[in-house]
């Protein structure tokens, strides 16, 4: 099943661009002077796909990609923006996107090895130990980012000084802005619960040791003394800049 | 004996320094919600300089908030 997974990234990432440009492309080619610029606007999103697939390469995928987007977000016609907001596709655009990007991050495990058997080679109460730790974790920075979630839902949707600003700054095309940053905010936090939080905590062992390690390479070097004048050297810079923040009306 | 007590102290001191740590670290994270909240405020005002940097800074903050809390987790398992 998992070497059928680029050829599913693919398909997601062609019905993302489709539900986006395809419209556009071809009303642009229906055009007696097609403009070559807003062509390759469209289509420079599948060149950053087949070339992310081809690498195996996450990033290129689930930044890059997306990323890649935005030109032609900008060259679209004014009725392909109401159209993406219209009915259920901006909702249908989030799920499609949010299953992309699930997908997506399968290339980041070639190896292929499940992670229970590395687990089945520690001790049995290191296992459980590291398995506590997991679970309380992932488990509290879960429900962090559905807030995070619900931050942004609520700010988009449901705030009423943010929809005023909304209402006075696109005259006309409410409702096209506010599922435009419904669509960024998004990606936004696919961004933030990928590379912020998961990333990182994907391998604390490994971290562990190599914070100890660097630890030890910083006791080596340093004295005690010169460790505790460069904190407070930084805290000195932080103050300052707040100061200065402070003093400027900032 | 006043040796196991001395460790089982110490211990007790790692294992609270590792859950301020971790409670700092949800702190921020959850701190950050307010600068996405700008950053969508400044996007409907059409300034999107200002919601880019309260973005970068929203995604910094939340990487402070998960390094701090893996502190916690290693401080914490310092212990045993």
């Amino acid at each position: 099943m998992r070497r059928f997974w680029p050829a599913f990234v693919v398909v997601l990432g062609i019905s993302l661009w489709a539900q986006l440009f395809l419209s556009a492309l071809l009303a642009e080619y229906r055009f007696a002077d097609t403009r070559m610029l807003y062509l390759l606007a469209y289509v420079a999103s599948l060149f950053v796909l087949m070339g992310g697939v081809g690498a195996r390469h996450v990033v290129t995928l689930q930044f890059v990609f997306v990323a890649s987007f935005l030109p032609g977000l900008l060259l679209l016609p004014v009725e392909d923006q109401i159209a993406l907001g219209e009915g259920w596709g901006a909702l249908w655009l989030c799920a499609t996107l949010a299953v992309f990007m699930v997908l997506a991050t399968s290339f980041d495990s070639p190896t292929g090895e499940p992670a229970g058997k590395a687990l089945e080679a520690r001790e049995r109460g290191l296992a459980q130990d590291v398995a506590f730790d997991y679970r309380w974790y992932f488990g509290s920075r879960l429900a962090v980012v559905l807030f995070l979630y619900g931050v942004c839902v609520y700010a988009v949707f449901f705030d009423a000084t943010i929809l005023a600003h909304v209402a006075g700054n696109y005259v006309g095309s409410e409702a096209v802005a506010v599922s435009f940053l419904a669509v960024f905010m998004f990606f936004v936090w696919c961004m933030v619960v990928y590379l912020m939080v998961l990333v990182p905590t994907m391998n604390l062992e490994y971290d562990q040791r190599r914070l100890a390690r660097t630890l030890e390479a910083v006791a080596l070097k340093h004295t005690p003394s010169v460790a505790y004048a460069r904190i407070l050297g930084w805290i000195g810079v932080g103050i300052a800049v707040a100061l200065a923040l402070w003093l400027s009306g900032g | 004996m006043a040796t196991r007590q001395d460790e089982s102290r110490a211990a007790g001191h790692q294992s609270v320094r590792g859950m301020i740590y971790d409670i700092v670290g949800l702190g921020f994270m959850i701190s950050s919600g307010y600068f996405f909240y700008r950053c969508v405020d400044f996007l409907s005002q059409k300034d999107y300089v200002a919601g880019l940097i309260a973005l970068m800074v929203g995604f910094v903050v939340v990487r402070i908030g998960v390094e701090v809390s893996k502190l916690g987790i290693f401080i914490g398992r310092e212990r045993s």
